[in-house]
């Protein structure tokens, strides 16, 4: 009985300790269950407010990194681009604005890789398609940046854009006429007015009647292209100036330049080149000098619109006698010229020229050979229908031997200072006014001269 | 009479900071839809982009036009049409990147995107204040009411009369009205028409289009300075120097 008992009653300890084992297991489970759904949610709503938060962050990135692109701050605009970019990192607006700041500060081939990018994902994005031509304007690729321009023309509803564009396949077609062009001519016939025809000194020992004048002057300039390849570009050229005074005929000035260029191009950032001038002159119906030129040089295009040129120049001289210049030959020798010149484009059509050169001249006499240093900067800009320049030059030039008759050698220095100006009155012709003042100081009182020339031209260019 | 002397010039000496901080860039225009304008020390100027704003600028939109500005604390604000913004006070720190800042909504709507700043804007009948917040506010002049719709963040919104205490936390997605002399109402949900508003204020701004500078007919080239100059550079002729030879028996 108290088997059957303890068997009665086992069966119903079991089932209760069952029963409270199995709540427990229940109660665990829900509270697992729900503390995954509480996880869930948390997540869910972590995520939801990240992503309220990348919204943020990326409108900010944006709007302060076009402020920065429109300032010109392009290195602050990438980094604060770039902070968007890691929250959302196939952001087209961001892409493309960081393709806009790389192809402003002249990092073409970054600009490039992130402008394509937004045109995978969006080929009809306009203002991609406009950026992309414009990586290919600097990237030197005129025929990629037309196919780019011409596909906004026809696609792009956003006329403001497809004013743009016209404007640049304008100028695409005026370059490509103008490096077409394998000819050209231009003529320019003018009045000047020099103050110091003769070079008389400051203070002249015996002064000269007569030292300043009128003139006429005309220059033709001619040239053709003899050869182009893909590397080698040939050009030969021509140029006549003659000048003919009021009084001082004497000094009228009969020249005839040729001369032959070659460039060839290493690679797409340098370029070697080498010209050959030959220059035959008369002075008062006589005849002054030939002078042949030789002129190897190398030229980097470095990054952006900075352009190196390292170059050797030697001139063979030969100078003639005549009553006028009677110990002219003396002057005959060489000389020889190294240096640098770099270019800067400020704008399209514009910029500063810097030159620096070191040069020695070798004649019949030492008190006529010199070292000379010279140093020029040019600044010039073309607008649509102007064009002006202004150009500063300095030479020092140190005289080896004591000329005969004084006590010291010669050191003088020569101050240039030019400026013209030019406005096109109709297809092919326009005016021009220019200014060069000149002042040599030396150490020998009758080499110190002043002169001023003013001239009036008309230009004709075919 | 030494006390009153010391008295302005130790005001002088405190003014002196204020000053140089009153005209110190506040932010600057970034993009502007329509016609803007800034009203500063009674000139009226029509805002341009990369205009500088200043502390106690006037900012004024027309009709359908809407401005869009980033303060130098990285808070970027938005006016839409027909409104007007006082900028009340203006303190950065260059060292924290931080700025404590009040503006005054007197007529129109504001889009705010709240950069690093304590950030606070008035209307006649409310005032706001938020941080590291996306929310809009407008003030109907004719029914002299304040909206504030939320769409990022949590704002504090009271009404400007410090004598009725009640504020209320508007939180993401709710909007709340404050008229004359009233609490605020209890926050509701932003409805469509509000979220349309907030839509249409944005100012979506991409940088300049670049035009070409014309290429000139006429060529430019280093040489044309060399070609109105006579090509020949004749020295003085030295053989015009008299000599004068004395021989002695």
């Amino acid at each position: 009985m108290e088997i059957g008992i303890i068997s009665q009653n086992r069966p119903s300890v079991d089932a209760s300790r069952c029963y409270k084992l199995l709540k427990t297991v229940n109660n665990r489970l829900k509270i697992l269950v729900e503390l995954f759904f509480i996880s869930v949610i948390l997540l869910l709503l972590f995520n939801y407010s990240s992503a309220e938060d990348n919204e943020k962050v990326v409108e900010i990135s944006l709007t302060k990194g076009t402020f920065l692109i429109d300032s010109e701050r392009y290195e602050e605009a990438i980094e604060v681009i770039n902070k968007g970019l890691e929250l959302r990192p196939s952001d087209n607006r961001l892409l493309l604005t960081l393709g806009i700041a790389y192809s402003r500060s002249g990092r073409y081939t970054e600009a490039l890789e992130f402008i394509k990018k937004v045109l995978t994902l969006d080929p009809e994005n306009c203002r991609a398609r406009y950026e992309l031509g414009l990586v290919f304007l600097g990237l030197h690729n005129s025929p990629e940046a037309e196919k780019n321009f011409k596909e906004v023309l026809e696609r792009c509803p956003d006329e403001h854009i497809k004013d743009a564009v016209t404007k640049y396949l304008e100028l695409l077609l005026v370059s490509r006429t103008e490096s077409e062009k394998t000819a050209h001519l231009s003529l320019l016939a003018g009045i000047q007015y020099d103050t110091n025809v003769i070079l008389e000194p400051s203070e002249p020992i015996i002064k000269r009647p007569k030292k300043s004048d009128q003139r006429s002057v005309s220059v033709i300039d001619a040239g053709f292209e003899v050869l182009k390849t893909e590397r080698l570009r040939l050009r030969a050229g021509y140029m006549f100036y003659q000048s003919l005074h009021r009084s001082l005929t004497d000094f009228n000035i009969h020249q005839h330049s040729a001369n032959l260029k070659l460039d060839a191009n290493i690679n797409e950032s340098v370029k070697a080149l080498i010209s050959y001038t030959i220059q035959y002159s008369l002075v008062g119906g006589d005849l002054y000098s030939v002078i042949n030129t030789i002129s190897p040089g190398i030229e980097f295009q470095t990054k952006g619109d900075l352009t190196t040129c390292l170059f050797y120049r030697h001139d063979f001289r030969k100078f003639f006698d005549s009553d006028t210049f009677q110990s002219n030959s003396l002057r005959s020798g060489g000389i020889n010229a190294i240096g640098i010149s770099e270019r800067f484009m400020l704008w399209e059509n514009g910029g500063i020229t810097a030159e620096y050169s070191i040069e020695t001249e070798d004649t019949e006499r030492d008190y006529l050979d010199s070292l000379g240093h010279r140093v020029s900067i040019m600044f010039w800009r073309g607008l649509k229908d102007w064009s002006f320049y202004l150009k500063g030059e300095y030479l020092y030039k140190r005289y080896k031997g004591i000329e005969p008759g004084f006590s010291e050698k010669l050191k003088e220095g020569k101050q240039e200072y030019s400026l013209g100006i030019e406005k096109k009155i109709a297809k092919g012709i326009s005016l021009s006014l220019s200014e060069v003042y000149i002042l040599n100081d030396a150490n020998i009182g009758i080499y110190d001269y002043t002169r001023n020339i003013t001239g009036l031209y008309v230009v004709l260019r075919f | 009479m030494m006390k009153k002397v010391s008295a302005y010039l130790i005001l002088a000496f405190l003014s002196v900071p204020l000053t140089a901080l009153a005209s110190e860039r506040a932010g600057d225009v970034v993009a502007v839809r329509g016609d803007a304008f800034v009203e500063r020390q009674n000139f009226s100027i029509k805002a341009k982009k990369r205009f500088e704003l200043l502390e106690e600028d006037n900012v004024r939109t027309e009709e359908q036009a809407r401005i869009k500005m980033l303060f130098r604390d990285d808070s970027i604000l938005t006016l839409g049409p027909k409104s007007r913004l006082i900028i009340k006070q203006y303190l950065y720190s260059p060292q924290e990147k931080r700025a404590e800042s009040i503006y005054e909504l007197v007529d129109g709507r504001l889009r705010s995107v709240v950069g690093n700043a304590v950030y606070k804007v008035t209307t006649p009948t409310a005032f706001s204040a938020a941080r590291g917040t996306t929310y809009l506010i407008w003030y109907d002049v004719l029914k002299e009411v304040t909206g504030i719709a939320v769409f990022d963040g949590e704002v504090e919104a009271g009404n400007i009369d410090p004598s009725i205490k009640e504020t209320v936390v508007v939180r993401k997605g709710e909007v709340v009205y404050i008229l004359k002399n009233m609490p605020p109402s209890i926050p509701s949900p932003i409805d469509t028409k509000i979220k349309d508003i907030e839509v249409e204020t944005i100012v979506e701004d991409m940088p300049d289009l670049r035009f070409p500078v014309w290429r000139p007919l006429i060529p430019p080239h280093p040489e044309w300075a060399e070609a109105v100059k006579p090509p020949i550079e004749q020295r003085p002729e030295i053989n015009t120097r008299i000599y004068i030879y004395l021989n002695f028996p």
